[in-house]
C-alpha cells in the first residue's frame, strides 16, 4: 500500500514540520518603540523603551544599554553613549537615562540641527537588539561638547539563548508569512513549469494524455497562485495598510499572470474540438509561460517595488531570511510543491476513472442499439 | 507559562536567565493559528481520502 507513496509521506512529514515550526517558534526580541523620539541636547535624556519578547533582567551585570551614531563622514569615527542609570519596569520595558547635557562626546557640525542614533541593547538572555535610527537629537544652544564616554562600547556576537524568528521592524509575528506566502508561489511555479513541459510534448507527439496533464497542472496552479494572492494580500493590509497596492508592478504583474492562465481555462471552455482545444491551448500556455518571467521578474526588478527583491531592495538575504527562516522556509517550499504534484495526481487519476466510465457507458449504449 | 499558551519545547538556559521556550504563541493569537491549522489538518485529510478512494477504485478496474 504504502509503495510508491514515499513522496506523498514526504510531503506530510514536511508540511507537520513547516506548519508546526512556521505557527509555534517563537519571534526573537526586538524593541518595538522609544518614547521620545525626538529629544534634545539640554537636559539628561530619558527614554522609555518597549520591547518585545525579551527578558530584562538587571541583576544581571551584562546588560548594557548604548545610543550609536554613525560616522557622518570618512574622517569621524563612531561614538557611543551607554545609558548611566536604568530602571526596569517590566520584562519587556524600561526607562533609560542618557547624559548629554554635561557634554557630549562628539561635536555638532556647523551645519548640523540634530543627529539621528541607534539604540542598541545587549543582554545575557536575549543578545543583541538593535532598533536603527531610534532617535533624534536635536541641537541647541546649551549644548556642550568634549564629554567622555562613560562606558565601553562592546558589542558581542551574542544571540537570544534559544532557536527563534527574527523580529524585523514593521513585520513582527507577521515574518512568518514568508513560510506560507513565498512556498505559495514556489509551488505554483513549479505546477506551471510542469504543465508548460506537458504542452511541449502534446505538440511534439499530438498524445491526448499530455493535453489533459497539462490542462491540470495549471488548474491547481491556479489554486496556489489564489492561495498566494490571498495570503499576500493579508501581509500587505499589515505592512503597507492596503490589501492591495494599486502601482506596486510585482502585484500588478502576479495579477495579469493569474488572468492569463484564468483565460487559458476559457479558451479551453470554449473550444468543443477535442484536437483543437489541446493544440490551441498547448500554444497558448507556452506563450502564457514565457511572460511570466518578464511580469514577475524583469518587470518589478526595473522599477520600485514595495515587495524585497526588486528596485534595488535585497531579497533572500539576511534582513529578509536568516538561517532560523531558511530551516523552516525551504522546507516548506518541497512540502508545498510535492501538496501540488499530489493534487494533480489524484485529479489526473480522477480525469482517467471517469474517462474510461464514460467510454464504458459509450460502449453499452453502442451494444444494445 | 508566562506569555504562552502552549510550549512544547523548552529550551535548556543558564541558571541565571529567564527560561525561554522555542516553541510557544501568544494567547492573543491563538484563534487565527486554530483555524489555519484546522484548515490544513482537513486539507491533508482529503487528500489522503482522495488518494485512498481513487485507489480502491483503480484496482476494481471499472
Amino acid at each position: 500500500m504504502l509503495k510508491g507513496a514515499w513522496w506523498k509521506i514526504t510531503a506530510i512529514l514536511l508540511l507537520i514540520y513547516s506548519i508546526t515550526a512556521g505557527l509555534f517558534v517563537r519571534l526573537g526580541p526586538g524593541i518595538l518603540n522609544i518614547s521620545p523620539s525626538i529629544v534634545s541636547t539640554d537636559s539628561v535624556i530619558s527614554l522609555k523603551v518597549s520591547a518585545y519578547h525579551t527578558h530584562f533582567n538587571f541583576q544581571s551585570e551584562k546588560s548594557k544599554f548604548w545610543l550609536v551614531f554613525s560616522p557622518r563622514n570618512k574622517d569621524e569615527k563612531q561614538v557611543e553613549i551607554c545609558a548611566f542609570r536604568t530602571t526596569q519596569l517590566t520584562d519587556t520595558s524600561i526607562q533609560l537615562y542618557f547624559q548629554t547635557n554635561t557634554g557630549l562626546p562628539f561635536d555638532f557640525r556647523a551645519t548640523d540641527s540634530f543627529i539621528v542614533g541607534d539604540l542598541i541593547i545587549n543582554t545575557a538572555a536575549d543578545g543583541n537588539i538593535v532598533l536603527p535610527d531610534a532617535v533624534v537629537i536635536q541641537r541647541t544652544n546649551k549644548y556642550q561638547t568634549g564629554g567622555k564616554q562613560a562606558c565601553v562600547y562592546q558589542v558581542s556576537s551574542e544571540k537570544a539563548k534559544y532557536f527563534n524568528f527574527p523580529f524585523r521592524n514593521s513585520l513582527y509575528e507577521t515574518v512568518r508569512n514568508v513560510l506560507f506566502h513565498v512556498p505559495m508561489w514556489f509551488a505554483m511555479m513549479a505546477l506551471f513549469g510542469m504543465s508548460l513541459w506537458y504542452s511541449i510534448r502534446y505538440l511534439l507527439t499530438q498524445d491526448m494524455a499530455y493535453d489533459m496533464l497539462s490542462a491540470t497542472y495549471i488548474r491547481i496552479g491556479l489554486v496556489f497562485a489564489t492561495c498566494g494572492l490571498i495570503t499576500g494580500a493579508f501581509w500587505a493590509r499589515f505592512t503597507w495598510g492596503k490589501y492591495w497596492v494599486l502601482d506596486d508592478p510585482k502585484l500588478n504583474g502576479a495579477a495579469i499572470m493569474c488572468l492569463m492562465y484564468f483565460a487559458y481555462m476559457v479558451l479551453r471552455g470554449s473550444i468543443s474540438s477535442n484536437t483543437a482545444k489541446a493544440k490551441t491551448s498547448a500554444v497558448f500556455n507556452i506563450f502564457a509561460a514565457a511572460s511570466v518571467v518578464p511580469l514577475l521578474y524583469i518587470y518589478p526588478n526595473m522599477t520600485s517595488s514595495l515587495h524585497p527583491g526588486n528596485g534595488g531592495n535585497v531579497a533572500f538575504s539576511n534582513y529578509d531570511l536568516n538561517n532560523n527562516l531558511r530551516m523552516v522556509f525551504y522546507p516548506a517550499c518541497i512540502a508545498w510543491i510535492l501538496i501540488g504534484l499530489w493534487t494533480t495526481n489524484i485529479t489526473v487519476r480522477i480525469n482517467k476513472l471517469d474517462l474510461k466510465v464514460k467510454l464504458k457507458i459509450a460502449d453499452q449504449s453502442k451494444k444494445n442499439k | 507559562m508566562p506569555n504562552s499558551l502552549y510550549t512544547f519545547i523548552t529550551a535548556v538556559a543558564p541558571a541565571d536567565q529567564p527560561m525561554v521556550s522555542a516553541l510557544s504563541i501568544d494567547a492573543k493569537y491563538a484563534v487565527p493559528v486554530v483555524v489555519i491549522l484546522v484548515i490544513l489538518v482537513i486539507m491533508v485529510i482529503l487528500l489522503i481520502t482522495l488518494d485512498l478512494r481513487v485507489r480502491k477504485l483503480e484496482k476494481n478496474k471499472i
